[in-house]
């Protein structure tokens, strides 16, 4: 299990993240919902130890018990790929241009596992099929003769034949098709089932993130709002902007006040874009459990419970 | 009468590097279509369909390898360069909200460009005129100061939206204009487009792979699959093709 | 704004820029002499009140020479570089958003001349129509011109393809409108850097021509024709070559060393 509590990330100008906790299991997947700037790649990367330069995080993350802090940097190399691996937002950046898929695959696995060239190139087969990929055809191409879906799905390949122990998916369908995603996606709900991997899933897109998720924390300005069982958030949703993201439907007008994102410190994240504000919103709220495993950070619940229409 | 009129518009490309065989490649192959003042034609398809190609020709920047578009009856590439009287007639809203504004530029400017190309306006007039776009697309005054790196991408696609609609086009081409956004500001974008369409009498070409986005705008929904329409209708549920089928199946079944 | 030490280096050799540029306008106030006044009696003195630095193989004040020196070399450098941005400028812009016959009639007259290794071709050239001062620009100018508009030719390229240009086609601007206002203040950062970058360079050039003879012409004090001039007395007197050497040195690296740390703070990418 990686365990998250507190963790704060700092980045030269401003707190984008501040105490956020939360588990990954595995065999369960996390979903992490949140718009552009909520914070939800940090926290992602801060369990890899993967923020960029001059980003710095405090609070406790522990992988099977052991402190991340205590990891050495070759601990942490064989960490990442080994037993958590990662799948990023954009695959057609993702790869070399110059090198045929079957270099990239193999490179991958010879970095972490002790086997001749021929043996990772029959993983590599191996993985691509369960994807639903062709391999040999594949294996020979260059990532600019393939499309973002196929690429997408040759990561996805590429991670599973490490067998890592938990997936960071980090917006895997947002630069896809509707086509692709729903492919993508569902071969990410496969690849849970069957190798109970733990997952974590960082999406803008709630309709993404429900589609696999057994738990969402949604985050807004740095912080978890609230954070739940998938049916729990989806029928019974608490927190204002949670209550927003339910009803964002096409077709539903229901306009915002624009605002630019400040975080505020010490103030409910939610402050400024809430239409529930109150004076007493302006300190900062705990997280407070309001059913077995569901937790939400507003005072208003009660309030909001009884005036904002009901998702269903 | 419609105004825009594409008659059996193909665009294909030498493709092949060097020292390979070149071959031709139909990015469009005999496309027809017709539109009229007010309405908005939803252009689907998977990417490689062809549909970006044929916005761009539609707008006036890639040249068709056959076949004529014709904007109240006057052909869009008969001269050299566009007549600016249609030049000002068709708009664009781009995908990605950053790449399409100089970042060095403020909102104002950003707006005010396509103004000062075909119209003499004091300052006074220019600044009341874009505090009445802003106010259009749902932004206070105080946003026309920011610079893009200070606005967020859905105030950023606003301020796009702002810049085509500044010269009371007949047809804006919409490539795309809410996938690289946030889901929910998604939805707020599209009810923004759809205000302004009944408010303004818009035409839209809507480009998109997302057929839901598509439907909520578009009177009219054509289906391009390897450069070619394969189907038209009225609305979604009365498609048939496999291809459009596929495209309707996309969709992710949602618990909410 | 990078890291504080990043900031400092660019911020102390901007100093050092300035001081010697200050010191090049001053130079008649600041030197004790006249540079070009021959007193024979006074040949190769060793420093004295009247003469901090010693006197060269014509009784000329050695410190007078090198500020007058250091002087002609960084004005004609600026006069070089300041005529090859006035024609360069243009010519890559109108090349890069032209493209079509008039990029490629360009791009092959770019490829003759840079085909010949630069200081031999201005050589050449000065060699040609005879040394002067007027000369040595010219052939300086005509050689680094090609260098600059090829660069700027391929940041246009590359900032016509971007969206925001085709949408000011979109909304009615005109190219030359869309070049003042969208195309070169993108690439005008970039365009800077690279002239301070390689004002370095033409310095060295400057003074290699006038080593040889070809550029600055004497009475007038130059820092490469002084080095030239000192070669006999190298045994004897080697301050003489040393001096002006020094500052070549100084002032090209301040150059180059500001150069990198602007590039660096602007984020510009560096030049292949």
């Amino acid at each position: 299990m990686i365990e998250v509590q507190q963790l704060t990330i700092k980045t030269k100008e401003a707190t984008v993240v501040r105490d956020a906790s939360f588990q990954l299991t595995q065999g369960k997947v996390l979903g992490l919902v949140g718009e552009s700037g909520s914070g939800k790649t940090m926290t992602a990367m801060a369990l890899v130890d993967l923020l960029p330069e001059g980003v710095t995080w405090s609070g406790y993350i522990s992988y099977h018990g052991k402190e991340l802090k205590t990891f050495s940097k070759e601990e942490l190399r064989r960490l990442r790929g080994e037993q958590i691996a990662i799948i990023m937002q954009r695959p057609m950046i993702a790869f070399n241009p110059v090198r045929t898929i079957e270099r990239h695959f193999i490179e991958t696995i010879r970095a972490h596992q002790a086997v001749t060239k021929r043996q990772a190139k029959a993983i590599a087969v191996a993985n691509l099929e369960k994807m639903g990929l062709p391999p040999l055809q594949i294996l020979s191409q260059y990532p600019f003769q393939l499309s973002g879906g196929m690429l997408q799905r040759i990561m996805m390949a590429m991670t599973l034949a490490l067998e890592p122990a938990y997936i960071i998916a980090d917006e895997p369908t947002t630069a896809l098709d509707t086509t692709n995603q729903l492919t993508v996606l569902k071969e990410l709900k496969a690849i849970v089932e069957q190798t109970n991997v733990g997952m974590l899933l960082v999406s803008h897109d709630l309709a993404v993130i429900q589609y696999i998720a057994d738990e969402i924390a949604v985050m807004y300005n740095g912080f978890i709002v609230e954070q739940a069982p998938l049916t729990s958030l989806i029928k019974s949703a608490k927190h204002p902007y949670t209550k927003r993201l339910l009803q964002a439907e096409i077709g539903r007008e229901n306009s915002q006040k624009i605002v630019n994102n400040i975080v505020q410190h010490d103030s409910c994240p939610y402050f400024a874009a809430c239409p529930f504000a109150q004076v007493s919103c302006q300190s900062l709220p705990p997280l407070l459990e309001v059913a077995p495993h569901h937790q939400v950070r507003c005072i208003q619940i009660e309030r909001s419970k009884s005036v904002c229409p009901s998702s269903k | 009468m419609s105004f825009l009129e594409v008659k059996h518009v193909a665009k294909s490309y030498l493709v092949g590097s060097f020292m390979q065989k070149k071959v031709t490649f139909e990015a469009v192959s005999d496309v027809s279509l017709s539109l009229k003042t007010g309405e908005c034609l939803g252009l689907v398809g998977e990417s490689g369909s062809g549909k970006s190609t044929l916005g761009r020709m539609i707008l006036g920047v890639e040249r068709p390898s056959s076949g004529c578009i014709t904007v109240d009856g006057t052909e869009l590439y008969g001269t050299k360069k566009i007549p600016s009287t249609i030049r000002r007639e068709i708009q664009v809203v781009f995908q990605d909200c950053y790449g399409a504004v100089n970042p060095r530029m403020t909102a104002k400017q950003i707006i005010a460009e396509p103004l000062r190309n075909f119209q003499k306006l004091t300052k006074v007039e220019e600044q009341a005129y874009i505090n009445e776009l802003l106010s259009m697309v749902g932004l206070q005054e105080e946003y026309g100061e920011k610079r893009p790196s200070e606005l967020s991408g859905g105030q950023l696609q606003r301020i796009n939206i702002a810049r085509a609609i500044a010269l009371k086009p007949r047809l804006i081409i919409l490539d795309e204009p809410i996938s690289a956004l946030d889901a929910i500001i998604q939805v707020e974008i599209l009810h923004l487009l759809k205000q302004l369409k009944e408010k303004l009498h818009l035409s839209y070409i809507f480009i998109s792979h997302d057929l839901q986005a598509v439907s909520y705008l578009a009177d009219q929904i054509a289906v391009m699959h390897k450069g070619k329409i394969i189907e038209q209708v009225n609305r979604v549920e009365e498609l048939t093709e496999h291809q459009s089928k596929k495209l309707l199946q996309a969709r992710l079944p949602t618990l909410f | 704004m990078k890291t504080f030490r990043q900031h400092s280096i660019l911020i102390f050799s901007a100093t050092v820029l300035v001081l010697f540029t200050a010191v090049a306008i001053f130079a008649p106030f600041i030197a004790p002499n006249d540079p070009n006044y021959v007193d024979l009696t006074q040949k190769l003195q060793p420093s004295s009140k009247d003469y901090p630095l010693g006197t060269d193989h014509l009784g000329r004040c050695q410190l007078s020479r090198l500020l007058f020196g250091a002087r002609t070399s960084l004005s004609t450098a600026f006069i070089v570089m300041s005529i090859t941005f006035c024609i360069s400028v243009p010519i890559g812009i109108f090349a890069g958003y032209m493209g079509g016959i008039v990029d490629t009639w360009f791009i092959r007259i770019c490829d003759m001349l840079m085909a010949f290794p630069s200081f031999l071709l201005s050589l050449a050239f000065v060699g040609m129509l005879g040394p002067s001062y007027g000369h040595l620009i010219l052939a300086m100018v005509c050689v680094q011109w090609v260098f600059y508009a090829r660069f700027i030719r391929g940041m246009v390229l590359s900032v016509k393809e971007r969206s925001f240009v085709m949408a000011a086609r979109i909304c009615g601007t005109s190219p030359f409108k869309i070049a003042i206002k969208h195309i070169v203040p993108t690439i005008l950062a970039s365009v800077i850097v690279l002239l301070f970058m390689d004002i370095g360079g033409v310095i060295l050039s400057i003074s290699g021509l006038s080593f040889l003879g070809l550029g600055v012409q004497p009475p007038y004090a130059e820092l490469g024709m002084m080095i030239n001039d000192s070669k006999p007395y190298f045994r004897s007197h080697p301050m003489l070559m040393m001096y002006p050497g020094l500052i070549i040195f100084l002032v090209v690296i301040s150059f180059n060393v500001f150069g990198e740390s602007l590039r660096q703070w602007l984020q510009v990418e560096r030049r292949l």
